[in-house]
């Protein structure tokens, strides 16, 4: 664990030694002995470590890939019971692996890999018996049977694939007609980002945890991309109705505010502050070109007014992001 | 968790800590440095900023002789101003970088005639940006440039591709010294230059790598892939000597890293490529490299299976088969790790 309060525990950087060295506390000698120790590669442990996980997780993807295209590929010659059972027999045994080794990586990467397979169970089912259902029904019930695998895993990379199974379902169910009030743009954008960003708000909420900064980085990045796409496309396709217009505003707003640490009491995150920045050039800048080449029918003079626009918006939150990056704790 | 050791992990006793903090708040004050979540926003701004000043210069215009000479007015008036602003004044900075990636695609992009020149003039501009612009972004791009000036010279000179194989076996070489040799880098007068290389000749090795996702009829590629092997094997032979692994041990490693790749995927250089990167990612503690390299590394291997000229069940059973090759890989090192 790192200790934020003392000034030595920040990466040891060559350009820190070097600071160190010209500011006369380190001589040469000490300078190079620390550079060799901090670009020194990992012990022997620690590329175990690292091999063990990329190994294992490799394998088992592999391996599921594998039995998807394996069924793929012999699907007609295949009879019933062998298609289900098949599937049904594989995703079993990574269950029962995990069960068997519950806390170990090996369990947790099984069970990701049987909540895989379960999914695949439910499209086999679905095929073999013709259920006639609509695509996003076969992912809303894969989400809703992962309920209790997620919860009873407690780990990060299940949950982040159970919300986008979840944000799929949304986007099918909008995009096939399933939410006729949702049927127009930017809906079909905008109604799966409400998976992510459930999550970012229970997150942020610390309601159950907040989780490995990994985790809020994704469900923030995948909220941004969601909330950013949905203005795009109300910028461009003027709104007709002030439902989506509205959400998309306070969603941003929000994210926006959690992402800057203008709210909240996370510890500052350079990663999310600069998604929250690029969305705001981005919307800006799309706002500005239908101003200035739809409103103004400004064209050589809109391009260059757009270019010098983004350098400045750039220039803008690079100043902030410089400045609020250095007074946040290592 | 991959990451550089810090400070404090390495601090040695003795030396005056109260001295150290004060000048290590001076150096925070004075920093010019970004980290990299800022250079990409700043890089991606810089590249959308530039294609429209292009656009504006090329709408502005009239043939391609004033384009270049814009473009190159662009580049020299970019060069010049960023050597004589401070980093911290992030609007001019901008503003350079800008200047000069709008200069040096309107320098280029009309170099289309079938001589050694336009391929040349390309590394050339690239050589000088990187030398001369003192930016990070830029200098990572200017060694990108001077990376696909090169593939162009050879796509030309030798229109063959085994040139273009052992192209990228020597970029995968330069890389793996850039990074083997970073306390000397770091000793010299262009420590500056050490990552903006080191990551402009990954990304360049990444994209050499693209076409062979896709194959290339009538053309075995597996002179490229061994080369490829040979270099990731010097990688994880170095890796583990630093690690402390027995001469044995190393051994084993040589041999693995040489030969399961050449043996698992002879034609598919990319996924070696891939490995490579994702080792000196590992060792040198740069997660950037580390994941990028996973990224591309699951698109070759898709290449991989995609290629493969078997029926559709038994190219099943490849995948289902590496991947249980590769769990019992990690059982045998698991069992090598608890024996030692």
């Amino acid at each position: 664990m790192t200790d934020t309060r003392d000034p030595l525990a920040i990466t040891a950087t060559a350009a820190r030694l070097r600071a160190l060295h010209d500011a006369g506390v380190l001589d040469e000698a000490a300078r190079l002995a620390l550079l060799r120790r901090a670009a020194a590669g990992p012990d022997a442990e620690g590329w175990r470590r690292h091999l063990d996980r990329l190994a294992l997780e490799l394998g088992a993807g592999l391996i599921v890939v594998g039995v998807i295209y394996f069924f793929a590929a012999n699907w007609a010659a295949l009879p019933r019971l062998a298609k289900i059972g098949g599937v049904a027999a594989m995703m079993s045994a990574a269950a029962a692996w995990a069960l068997y080794a519950p806390n170990r990586l090996s369990g947790r990467v099984a069970l990701s890999a049987a909540g895989g397979l379960l999914g695949a169970l439910l499209a086999v089912y679905g095929q073999v018996y013709q259920t006639g259902a609509d695509a996003w029904t076969l992912f809303a019930a894969w989400a809703v049977l992962l309920i209790p695998w997620v919860i009873a895993s407690r780990y990060p990379p299940l949950l982040l694939k159970w919300l986008g199974i979840i944000a799929l379902a949304l986007h099918l169910a909008v995009e096939q007609g399933a939410l006729p009030l949702l049927s127009q743009k930017p809906w079909p954008w905008l109604a799966p980002t409400l998976a992510p960003a459930l999550a970012w708000i229970i997150a942020e909420a610390g309601v159950v945890g907040r989780g490995p900064l990994y985790f809020l980085r994704v469900v923030g990045a995948a909220a941004f991309a969601g909330l950013t796409l949905s203005a795009l496309i109300l910028i461009i396709d003027e709104p007709k109705t002030v439902g989506a217009p509205l959400l998309t505003l306070l969603g941003l707003a929000a994210a926006g505010a959690w992402s800057l640490n203008l709210v909240g009491r996370r510890p500052f995150d350079l990663v999310l502050a600069c998604l929250a920045w690029a969305s705001a050039v981005i919307i800006t800048t799309t706002l500005l070109g239908r101003l200035l080449f739809d409103a103004l029918s400004l064209y050589e003079s809109g391009v260059l007014a757009l270019a010098v626009a983004i350098i400045a918006q750039v220039a803008l939150a690079a100043y902030w992001l410089r400045a609020r990056w250095r007074r946040a704790p290592s | 968790m991959m990451r550089r050791p810090s400070l404090r992990a390495i601090w040695p006793e003795g030396l005056d800590e109260a001295a150290a903090i004060k000048a290590l708040e001076a150096h925070a004050e004075a920093s010019e440095a970004s980290p990299w979540p800022i250079q990409l926003l700043v890089g991606g701004g810089a590249w959308l900023s530039a294609l429209l000043l292009m656009v504006f210069a090329l709408m502005i215009l009239d043939g391609q002789e004033g384009a270049q000479l814009l473009g190159a007015l662009a580049i020299a008036v970019g060069i010049g101003l960023r050597r004589r602003v401070e980093a911290r004044r992030v609007f001019l900075t901008q503003l350079t970088l800008s200047l000069s990636l709008a200069g040096h695609a309107l320098v280029i992009g009309p170099l289309n005639d079938t001589s050694l020149i336009a391929p040349l003039a390309t590394i050339a501009l690239g050589a000088l940006s990187l030398l001369t612009f003192p930016d990070p972004v830029h200098r990572f791009l200017s060694t990108l440039l001077m990376a696909l000036g090169a593939v162009w010279l050879v796509h030309d000179l030798i229109e063959a591709p085994w040139a273009l194989e052992l192209l990228g076996v020597l970029i995968a070489a330069g890389l793996t010294a850039t990074f083997e040799w970073e306390v000397a880098w770091q000793r010299s007068r262009a420590a500056a230059l050490h990552l903006p290389i080191g990551f402009g000749l990954a990304a360049a090795l990444a994209l050499l790598s693209l076409p062979s996702i896709q194959g290339q009829p009538g053309h075995d590629l597996m002179g490229g892939t061994a080369g490829l092997c040979l270099v990731l094997a010097v990688a994880a032979w170095r890796a583990a000597q630093e690690a402390g692994v027995t001469l044995r041990g190393r051994a084993v490693v040589l041999i693995a890293a040489t030969l399961l790749p050449l043996l698992v995927a002879p034609q598919a250089p990319g996924v070696v490529a891939a490995a490579l990167v994702i080792v000196i990612g590992l060792r040198r503690a740069h997660p950037a490299l580390f994941y990028g390299a996973i990224g591309f590394g699951l698109v070759f291997l898709y290449g991989w299976y995609a290629q493969l000229e078997l029926p559709l069940m038994q190219k099943a059973g490849a995948l289902v088969g590496l991947g249980v090759g590769i769990l019992a890989l990690r059982l045998t090192l698991l069992r090598a790790s608890e024996a030692q």
